[in-house]
């Protein structure tokens, strides 16, 4: 006993050391995995402020550039509504209003206050948080493509992770298809996502449009992710393929945040262990 | 150590962890260029400091700038290791009386070249454990060396920019 005492004071130095270490290593693989822990990260209160203040005074500096894009995509939105509007008088049906189904998804409108590109796990801090509605497991996306999910919330403030996450999976769809196996960042290039194990004998070819499907539950399907930038043969069988995204993730500003309305009934009916009967 | 060096330090810590998440993190040059220069504070730490005091501060400076990167534990756990390996250095390449004494290890109370080799030594142990412990695996290693070659060479310059323009003149008595 003495001798463990005599120890433990001889190198008290070293084993507060060791402890904080293991602390920290222990942090950093919980909030990689499972993103529980709140304190310590961009959405406390604290950090959330001080990137607020730096988002105000950036938002001065590209404000022209916002009110371009905010154009582009009225200019969309209206296009798309009196395309909507217009009554088939030449066929045998009327678009009329309906009331008798329900919206699927609901947006909200966020600005992203901070943001990364240049790490492996890359986060962005939006500036709604649970008292606003957001929730975990949104989507996030922009006029011009998905951007994210929503990973963590506290009061005010949100955690997403981007687009250019390690561990961001997303199943695409090119010309119609649905490519199973998913796409992702490599963590590299900050414009680009791989599609590993494409099967060769569907056709795609440079510059095609890469969709979202509803086999993602954190975005309509439909939505744009980008555009097919390269091609290559791994094999006889199977072909890579790569994908330009098509916002400019280190860019993104203000965003809509995409709840589905069935996110839960959908993941708790899919985690059903269907083996249970047995 | 003194209640006034205390505050001195703390304000130091304060002012470069707001530089580097605020201004420095938002430069994108490259994804090999990613230099850290809030470490600078635990170099100055003056060398005759208590090591777990040094250890808890370390652990606290870099948890300060967890928050608002979103890795929580990252730069905690390298400030950490730092220090440690830092303590090491220092008693094998100085003289006992001189580490038990509050002196602040600076480019104004050192010669430079040794400063430039402390400076360069510790920036390439600090990005170095930083890109490892972010990537989580041995499987991107060379281009965790990439990057710490890369970013490590842009944190001296930006340290000894700083330690230029703002470092107090005082000469070793």
């Amino acid at each position: 006993m003495q001798n463990l005492l005599r120890f433990l004071y001889t190198y008290y130095h070293f084993i507060i050391f060791l402890f904080l270490e293991l602390l920290a290593l222990t942090a950093l693989i919980e909030f990689n995995n499972y993103h529980q822990s709140i304190f310590f990260t961009s959405a406390s209160n604290v950090t959330g402020t001080v990137y607020g203040w730096k988002s105000d005074v950036e938002a001065y500096l590209d404000l022209r550039q916002k009110n371009e894009a905010l154009l582009q995509e009225n200019l969309m939105l209206r296009q798309r509504d009196s395309a909507l509007n217009m009554l088939n008088l030449t066929g045998d049906s009327v678009l009329v209003e309906d009331t008798a189904k329900r919206a699927l998804y609901s947006y909200r409108s966020a600005e992203v206050i901070n943001n990364s590109v240049t790490r492996r796990r890359n986060y962005f801090t939006v500036n709604k948080g649970d008292a606003q509605g957001i929730r975990k497991n949104m989507g996030v996306i922009t006029p011009l493509g998905i951007a994210g999910k929503i990973v963590k919330t506290s009061k005010n403030y949100s955690i997403g992770m981007s687009l250019l996450h390690e561990d961001f999976l997303i199943t695409p769809q090119i010309n119609g298809i649905t490519i199973y196996g998913g796409m992702r960042w490599e963590g590299k290039n900050p414009r680009e996502l791989k599609i590993d194990k494409v099967n060769s004998h569907y056709e795609i070819a440079v510059g095609d449009t890469v969709y979202t499907t509803t086999y993602s539950h954190y975005f309509p399907p439909g939505v744009q992710i980008g555009t097919v930038s390269r091609v290559e043969a791994t094999d006889a069988n199977y072909q890579e393929l790569w994908v330009k995204i098509s916002n400019d993730i280190g860019q993104i500003r203000q965003v809509y945040i995409v709840q589905n309305l069935d996110f839960e009934e959908l993941d708790s009916l899919e985690n059903i262990n269907l083996d249970e009967r047995r | 150590m003194s209640g006034a060096n205390w505050i001195r330090i703390l304000f130091l810590a304060a002012v470069l962890v707001l530089l580097q998440v605020l201004i420095i993190d938002q430069i994108e040059i490259s994804r090999f260029i990613h230099p850290q220069i809030y470490f600078l504070v635990i170099l100055g730490l003056p060398v005759g400091m208590r090591h777990w005091h040094s250890y808890l501060f370390a652990f606290l400076l870099g948890l300060s700038v967890d928050a608002f990167t979103n890795t929580p534990g990252l730069n905690a756990f390298v400030c950490t290791m730092m220090t440690f390996i830092r303590y090491v250095y220092l008693q094998n390449f100085f003289d006992r009386e001189w580490l038990a004494s509050n002196v602040r290890l600076l480019l104004s109370n050192t010669e430079t070249l040794s400063y430039l080799l402390y400076a360069a030594i510790f920036s390439v142990i600090f990005h170095f454990f930083y890109f490892l412990i972010e990537g989580l695996s041995f499987s991107h290693f060379s281009e965790t060396l990439l990057k710490t070659l890369y970013s490590s060479s842009m944190s001296v310059l930006l340290i000894l920019l700083l330690q230029f323009t703002f470092a107090p003149r005082v000469k070793n008595e």
